[in-house]
């Protein structure tokens, strides 16, 4: 422990320091890139919603645009800061998270039948965004502390397995089954990574699979829901299985090359999320197939680069900072484009750095900011601090 | 190895040593989600390459949308060029009652401004499933003024053409009408559907989830064709006259119906003509399939009388009879076993023309019997009986003629006098044409150009169908009609200056194979001028009730219409002495007629003839004028004017206050007052010469007085 003292006293004497090395642009530039070409998408996607709704095309942009500049600058200052910082934050955060997760259960407004929003003055935003990324500090930060006793249960297991419940029956009283899942699944790939013994592990998924498959079926909904994804012959007059297939429907009228920026067609209000978390396919109708891969490839280059940070990453907390990061965006691109996609049955997950959605953009550049720090401190540019 | 080397290779022995050995587990996750990733990809593929037309067509089909674009309807011009039918701006109303909110706001102001009612327009909105709902179809414009006003998104309005028809209810049954959605459902309107009509266009345009559309640049329009123009052979001021003279005989004859053609006999134009009751093509709710029926292509009738002159054709071009020729008139009653031929006029022995003039049953029963059946059937055929005559106008009848190898000798008798054969009254007008044009039948038509945009398409040019009869039999037989009129039964169609050739006919009805007592046609069949023919006329009046014959019921309209024609017309003119002699005093002038003509019109003929009238009523029909029509008076002399209010909408009868009375028996024009509930002074008795009205000064109830003889 003594070392990690030292090691941290260290890093922050090294802040703003010459020694530092600087922040990957091979990150920095293709979440840049998302957050801005994100404008242009939500523009496309929102302008007849917005037009019906509030009698003018700019409303729900311009309010996307002051987010993406905010969201810019969060993810500048983030990357400036140390990341050793959320070491000694990662537990207050982490609490945090979990009083405003009880706090939508009391104070949230009821929306559709869940309570998944809070308004604290201005701002009006879903404490699970906030949460999983305050789980992914608090685990990265428990993990570092616990490595050596990580194979016994009751030191070394258990404290994540309570604080994994804790959050999931949180986010389950919502509720909000798809946060849920995939929050679930980044705790355990976590613990995974994290060398959790394998015996206590894999029962645990198994329990956590069977919890989620009662918890699934316990509302009208979500059965619906999944019958419709089974049956997607026909535009059903459910709604789920009506966006599922307009989101077909968008993809397949881009084609290969799209119809190009602004010629969509299913924005104009046959998508009803079509800026939310069905702009995936907004963005195929426009820009076609080959639009979508180079949006996957920008994504692939974030994902193998923070692959490269992970492993350089200065310490066992960088390192497992870096992968929670990693897995949750990668986590979430994939579920989104499954949905849109029609590979699962539809849920409300926005995609990382373009969907418009609130206060998840500027947590999202928070985190990416967070990465691309650790990517300062992993010396992936042996060139350049040679020279110092 | 620098420094800074060293220092983290110090930090990773330390702690990252077991990190480096595990590394292997983040590896598996990254290649796990790479893996979902590439699934990913190949739906991607699959949807939007190699699938991707089943998608484009789903997208077509909700995003694109056919947007008709209607042409616009021909117009119809009469043969000087007034325009008869056009089409004017009109609103249609329909609702979305998913998204209507103002529902009983709308339905006040539709009940106050289009007239329907409040609780029916109710009724529509709510029982309505789908998201549209016509509310009213094709309302002038200024009707749906204050309904535009309200902002509500479930209120639709759609402009829709409407047909408009400059004359009312004039030519009405030629012209027909449109249906709703603007199809011709009778008349040149029905026949020449497709030809006005032109072809819709069409746009495609892009279409919300809401179905609303907005037009797209990029997708492809169809621009609409017009329909092509019309234009008639009728002459609208002719039908003016013929419409109200027509009316006028129907209603003072207290007939059901009646029926008028006038043809052109050198062309076969169909100048005018028109059946009473009529309708307005204008006011849907007038639209009675009695009403709109043209009879005189639609009805066949016995022709009686009127059909001598075709047994009398064929009998002078087959050479078999002369006008000179002695027949036996046996004093008007024939016996032939059980049955007896009677005349309305008995005759001795007479000539053949004096015989016709009078219309003798008995002697023209003799000509038919004269005459072989296979010649009798080849003029009957060749005159055009027995034959749609194929004019362009829809629901002709082709009549009916009879089989002469199986008719007994009586039937033939009959049929030599008109009985026993069924013909329109175009029929026998074009036959009478024939005649009158020196023996061609022409195929009579009512369209002789197409136009589209003042440029001709078609023209129709006049067609003969055959010779039926030489120059010469057509001049003894137009010798013999004018006898008819001069010296005959026609005598109440003679007019002083102007030659008119005709023959009356009076036909009982055949109701169940007995000839009626009570149901008549009176018909007249004529032209004139008898010299150089302009005007073919046929007037046939169905059942009337004051007197049955066609001389007294039929002949005095084709009197009027030939006398008001030949007023109007460049071509026809009478006693030009007489006009000479007028204008040879310059204080004196003639009296026009204004009977049929608005007040208006009246007071601006009388105006530019220096003449001065102060009617009682300012709107309505001249019925009747005092001094009467060609009668010399001097300037600045006040013409009385009888004005009716007329409706052609209401019912006839009501209207029918004051009869006219002239010509009728006293007991019957006091029945006609009585029941009109006018009182009456009589001075004289026997046939009433003339009517005159007088208010009683007491009781301030108008008073008929009649003079008699």
């Amino acid at each position: 422990m003594k070392i990690d003292k030292q090691k941290i006293e260290n890093s922050f004497s090294k802040l703003g320091e010459d020694t530092k090395g600087h922040i990957d642009w091979i990150i920095f530039i293709p979440v840049v890139g998302l957050l801005l070409f994100s404008l242009v998408f939500v523009y496309s996607a929102s302008a007849p919603i917005s037009a019906e709704k509030f009698e003018d095309v700019g409303t729900l942009f311009s309010k996307h645009l002051v987010r993406v500049f905010l969201g810019l600058i969060t993810l500048i200052v983030f990357s400036k800061i140390d990341y050793h910082i959320y070491e000694k934050l990662a537990r207050p955060i982490f609490f945090v998270s979990i009083a405003m997760l009880v706090g939508v259960l009391i104070f949230g407004e009821t929306i559709n039948g869940a309570k998944r929003w809070l308004e604290i003055g201005p701002i009006n935003f879903q404490p699970v965004e906030f949460a999983k990324f305050a789980m992914v500090i608090y685990f990265a930060y428990l993990l570092t502390q616990k490595q050596k006793v990580i194979k016994t249960f009751a030191d070394g297991f258990f404290p994540f397995i309570i604080w994994t419940a804790i959050i999931c029956l949180l986010i389950a009283l919502q509720p909000n089954f798809s946060n849920l899942v995939l929050i679930f699944i980044i705790a355990m790939t976590m613990l995974f990574i994290g060398n959790a013994n394998l015996l206590y592990l894999i029962p645990t998924v198994g329990v956590g699979g069977i919890f989620a498959v009662l918890y699934a079926v316990s509302a009208q909904y979500r059965i619906d829901r999944i019958v419709s994804f089974f049956n997607l012959g026909d535009i059903s007059p459910s709604v789920t299985g009506y966006q599922s297939q307009q989101a077909l429907i968008a993809l397949g009228n881009g084609g290969v090359f799209g119809l190009g920026p602004g010629q969509g067609r299913q924005n104009h209000l046959f998508l009803p999320e079509s800026y939310g978390d069905f702009i995936f396919s907004i963005i195929g109708e426009e820009y076609g197939f080959v639009g979508l891969v180079i949006i996957f490839i920008a994504f692939g280059v974030i994902f193998l680069r923070s692959m490269l940070v992970a492993k350089k990453a200065p310490d066992n907390f960088g390192y497992f900072l870096a992968i929670g990061i990693v897995i949750t965006f990668a986590l979430y691109l994939v579920v989104n484009a499954a949905v849109n996609t029609g590979l699962v049955p539809t849920t409300g997950v926005p995609l990382p750095f373009i969907s418009y959605g609130g206060t998840a953009i500027l947590i999202y550049s928070a985190v990416a900011g967070i990465l691309l720090n650790i990517s300062a401190q992993a010396n992936i540019y042996p060139l350049e601090t040679n020279k110092k | 190895m620098s420094k800074k080397d060293k220092q983290s290779d110090e930090i990773e022995n330390v702690e990252n040593l077991t990190r480096h050995k595990k590394f292997w587990k983040f590896w598996i996750t990254i290649v796990a989600i790479n893996i979902a990733i590439v699934v990913i990809i190949v739906r991607l593929f699959y949807i939007q390459v190699i699938n991707a037309d089943y998608y484009l067509e789903r997208a077509k089909r909700q995003h694109q949308s056919k947007v008709e674009l209607l042409p616009k309807r021909g117009n119809i011009y009469d043969r000087n060029g007034n325009l008869l039918a056009s089409n004017i701006k009109s609103v249609s109303v329909a609702v979305d009652p998913t998204v209507l909110t103002k529902k009983d706001t709308i339905a006040t102001l539709i009940e106050k401004n289009i007239g329907i009612d409040k609780q029916k327009v109710l009724d529509k909105i709510n029982s309505a499933k789908g998201a549209f709902v016509w509310i009213s179809r094709r309302v002038l414009p200024n009707k749906v003024e204050e309904l535009r006003k309200i902002k509500d998104r479930g209120l639709i309005f759609i402009d829709e053409p409407i047909r408009y028809y400059n004359y009312s209810s004039v030519a009405s049954q030629l012209l027909g009408c449109t249906n709703i959605d603007n199809h011709g459902i009778s008349g040149v309107e029905l026949k020449y559907d497709s030809t006005l009509r032109g072809q819709s266009g069409y746009m495609i345009m892009y279409k919300d989830a809401k179905g609303r559309l907005r037009p797209a640049i990029n997708l492809p329009t169809i621009s609409p064709l017009d329909g092509y123009d019309l234009h008639l052979t009728i002459d609208i001021e002719l039908q003016k006259i013929v419409e109200f003279e027509l009316m006028q005989g129907v209603l003072n004859s207290q007939a059901i119906s009646g029926t008028v053609i006038a043809m052109e006999p050198s062309t076969g134009e169909i100048l005018a003509s028109a059946s009473y009751p009529n309708f307005n093509p204008n006011n849907s709710s007038s639209f009675i399939s009695e009403a709109m029926r043209n009879r005189a292509i639609t009805d066949a009738y016995e022709p009686g009388s009127t059909f001598k002159a075709i047994t009398a054709a064929a009998a002078l071009e087959e050479k078999i009879v002369k006008v000179t020729d002695l027949f036996n008139g046996f004093s008007g009653e024939l016996k032939l076993g059980s049955v007896t031929i009677r005349d309305e006029h008995p005759l001795g022995i007479v000539p053949f023309s004096k015989a016709f003039e009078n219309s003798s049953n008995i002697i023209l029963s003799q000509v038919a019997m004269k005459l072989p059946d296979q010649q009798f059937y080849k003029y009957i055929r060749d005159f055009g009986f027995g034959l749609p005559t194929q004019v362009d106008i829809p629901g002709e009848l082709s009549g009916k003629i009879p089989q002469f190898n199986a008719m007994k000798d009586i039937d033939k008798r009959f049929f030599g006098f008109g009985y026993g054969i069924l013909v329109t009254p175009i029929q026998l007008a074009n036959a009478y044409s024939a005649i009158a044009n020196g023996g061609s039948l022409m195929k009579p038509y009512l369209v002789s150009e197409i136009t589209k945009e003042n440029n001709t398409v078609k023209k129709v040019k006049p067609q003969i169908i055959r010779k039926v009869i030489s120059e010469s039999t057509a001049k003894t037989l137009n010798r013999l009609l004018c006898g008819v009129v001069t010296d005959g039964t026609g005598k109440r169609t003679n007019i002083a200056g102007l030659q008119v050739a005709g023959k009356t006919g009076t036909s009982q009805k055949l109701i169940s194979g007995q000839y009626s007592k009570s149901h008549y046609f009176a018909s007249f069949v004529g032209y004139f001028p008898a010299n150089n023919p302009k005007i073919c006329l046929l007037i046939l009046i169905d059942r009337p009730q004051v007197n049955f014959y066609g001389g007294s019921v039929a002949a005095p309209i084709f009197k009027n219409i030939a006398l008001r024609w030949a007023s109007v017309s460049k071509e026809i003119i009478i006693a030009k002495d007489r006009n000479e002699s007028a204008k040879s005093n310059k204080n004196n002038v003639y009296v026009p007629d204004l009977r049929g003509l608005s007040v208006d019109e009246a007071k601006n003929i009388l105006n530019e003839l220096n003449l001065k009238t102060h009617p009682k009523q300012e709107l309505g029909l001249v019925v009747a004028q005092f001094p009467k029509a060609g009668t010399i008076v001097k300037k600045s002399t006040n013409i009385m004017l009888q004005v009716r209010t007329f409706d052609a909408n209401t019912n006839a009868e009501t209207n029918e206050k004051v009869p006219k009375l002239v010509g009728l028996s006293l007991r019957r024009a006091l029945t006609l007052l009585h029941n009109a509930g006018i009182q009456a002074k009589v001075i004289g008795s026997g046939k009433v010469v003339s009517q005159q009205f007088e208010k009683n000064k007491k009781t301030d109830e108008t008073v008929c007085i009649l003079k008699c003889q």
